[in-house]
């Protein structure tokens, strides 16, 4: 919107799942990358398992505004099942990426985007594999960190394991499964241009 | 960090030696962070929980008076509930500092970034100092702790919920040597003791009070002065200089914004894409509002040049307009400014986009002189 290098983006999750927390360890990512990084949640209802949002944006300039995120160029879902309208809303036509967690496989998200880019990557499977539970959800935004950096093109790898020292329990386990996410994270062929119905 | 944090930090860094607070949604992070710094023993002044914001400011009213350096804070609802110990801590001039992070006054509920909050509490005799990104926040609570002692006013820093209590960005940290440079070490002795019993401030009568009042009046109206003797030394000390308010734009502009906090940022990253861009068009930032800094602001907006301000309320006084409108037209009375004035009313805590901005300068340009000044952010 103000410069090619703005890059503006929109997490989706439910509480708990660490979306906010997500949005927060992508800034100091792109922080040590040379960008000046904003990160912030909007919270509707603060209580497990209620949608919530958070934004990051980030820039070779330090002024930016301060409202929320409309149009992004990215959009990350942690849970495919939030509703879909939402999802979508203000996706960039030229050059958005929307990057879900799902089985490549699933029906809901094999559509395709007019004129972007569809990711997907498993996390939910791998996070549970690697024993990341809580509640009984999968603790996915590790997996997800780590396809977003990829996606983006926004660091090596080994940027967002320093991020996550002293920040994240279980360190290992989430640096292994957020490798995974990093290596596994796919592109989504789009089968179809007129069948997005969130368009 | 975020801004809550920034502000946590910062009463550290300033040697706090009480903070009583209540916890309220969107300050809550801010006297979290401070308790788990008093839990783990790496703050140490006294950390006090109590059952009320009301409790919480007579704490420090007491506090304050035996001489300890006092901090609290709150938002919206729990600033009201302070208000009758507001007036008191301003007649009393305690030197205490407040945060308020603005959330919007209910009924109904809502967690939005309104300013009626902060705004309603203008006439308490407190100084206020809106804040527009998280390194001004942790710098602003900082400075106010060297004004306060100064000045002998209690100072209320002020700044938006969410879009600046809970946005992380990078923020330079201020070392512990440098904050001991800049602030002097808090009092160690109290001013009384149960073993000295004495009577502070009884019954009056109309004669003495219309003195202490007017002594209020006087001490504010050096705050200007005063904080801009502070913000030099802090430019010194830490190497980041603010002003009383910031001014952008050309000599020859057109337009001038004028706003205060995160709205007021907002304002000035969208200056170059708006029509004219910023050939035309100017920002005033409010930054100390109490009292505001008159002779800067009438020097910056009565230029000849300047056809419209157009003044961003994110709060309103119901049946008269915006608050910072109100006070603009106030300052412009009887100086050389030609201008007309218009209000973009975003009370309710309305997200400020570009989009909103460009078709609030749409209406600018398609209204008559004598139509209804205020812009409803609602309606664009």
């Amino acid at each position: 919107m103000f410069s090619k290098d703005l890059m503006e983006i929109r997490f989706h999750g439910r509480g708990g799942q660490g979306a906010v927390l997500s949005a927060t360890l992508a800034a100091e990512v792109a922080f040590r990358m040379g960008y000046y990084p904003q990160a912030f949640p909007f919270f509707g209802a603060e209580r497990r398992g209620a949608p919530v949002i958070a934004f990051l944006r980030y820039s070779s300039f330090p002024l930016m505004p301060r409202c929320r995120i409309y149009e992004p160029h990215c959009v990350v879902v942690f849970d495919p099942e939030l509703p879909r309208e939402a999802l979508w809303e203000g996706l960039k036509r030229e050059g958005g990426i929307m990057l879900v967690n799902a089985d490549k496989n699933h029906p809901y998200w094999s559509q395709g985007i007019n004129g972007g880019k569809l990711y997907t990557v498993d996390a939910s499977r791998i996070a549970a594999g690697a024993g990341l539970i809580s509640s009984g959800m999968p603790l996915v935004s590790s997996v997800m960190l780590g396809a977003l950096v990829k996606v983006l093109g926004l660091a090596p790898f080994h940027v967002l394991e320093e991020c996550f020292q002293g920040k994240i329990p279980k360190l290992q386990e989430n640096v292994l499964v957020a490798a995974q996410g990093y290596q596994d994270v796919k592109e989504v062929e789009i089968e179809d241009e007129d069948a997005n119905a969130g368009q | 960090m975020n801004g809550n944090q920034a502000a946590a930090l910062a009463v550290k860094l300033s040697r706090v030696q009480v903070v009583c607070a209540y916890p309220i949604t969107p300050q809550t992070s801010l006297v979290e962070n401070i308790a788990e710094m008093w839990a783990t023993g790496t703050f140490p002044g006294e950390y006090i929980s109590v059952e009320s914001e009301y409790s919480a400011l007579s704490y420090l009213v007491g506090a304050a008076y035996a001489g300890a350096r006092t901090f609290t804070a709150t938002s919206c609802q729990g600033l009201a509930y302070m208000h009758e110990l507001l007036h008191w801590a301003g007649g009393a001039r305690l030197p205490i500092v407040m945060v308020n992070v603005n959330r919007t006054l209910g009924a109904p509920w809502s967690l939005e970034p309104d300013q009626r909050d902060s705004l309603s509490q203008r006439d308490t005799g407190w100084i206020q100092l809106y804040c527009c990104d998280v390194q001004e926040i942790m710098d602003t609570v900082l400075l106010s702790f060297r004004l306060v002692e100064e000045a002998k006013i209690p100072c209320m820093v002020v700044y938006d919920g969410f879009s600046l209590s809970h946005t992380y960005e990078v923020v330079e940290l201020p070392l512990q040597e440098q904050a001991d440079l800049f602030l002097s070490p808090p009092p160690q002795e109290a001013l009384f003791h149960p073993s000295r019993p004495q009577t502070i401030q009884p019954v009056t009568d109309y004669r003495y009070m219309a003195r202490v009042i007017q002594a209020g009046h006087r001490a504010m109206l050096q705050v200007p002065a005063a904080l801009e003797e502070i913000n030099r030394s802090f430019a010194g000390i830490f190497g980041r200089d603010y002003p009383l308010a910031e001014k952008t734009g050309p000599e020859n502009a057109e337009t001038i914004f004028v706003a205060a906090g995160a709205v007021a940022q907002t304002v000035k990253s969208f200056l170059p894409l708006l029509d004219g861009g910023v050939e035309k068009n100017g920002l005033l930032r409010l930054r100390l509002f109490k009292p505001l800094p008159e002779e800067e602001i009438v020097s910056f907006l009565s230029r000849e040049s300047i056809k419209s301000l157009v003044v961003i309320d994110r709060n309103l006084s119901m049946g008269t307009g915006g608050i910072f409108a109100q006070e603009i037209r106030a300052l412009l009375q009887g100086t050389s400014f030609q201008g007309e004035i218009f209000e973009l009313n975003l009370a309710g805590g309305i997200d400020l986009t570009l989009e909103l901005l460009r078709k609030s300068m749409e209406k600018i340009g398609a209204s008559p002189a004598g139509d209804e000044k205020i812009i409803w952010g609602v309606d664009l």
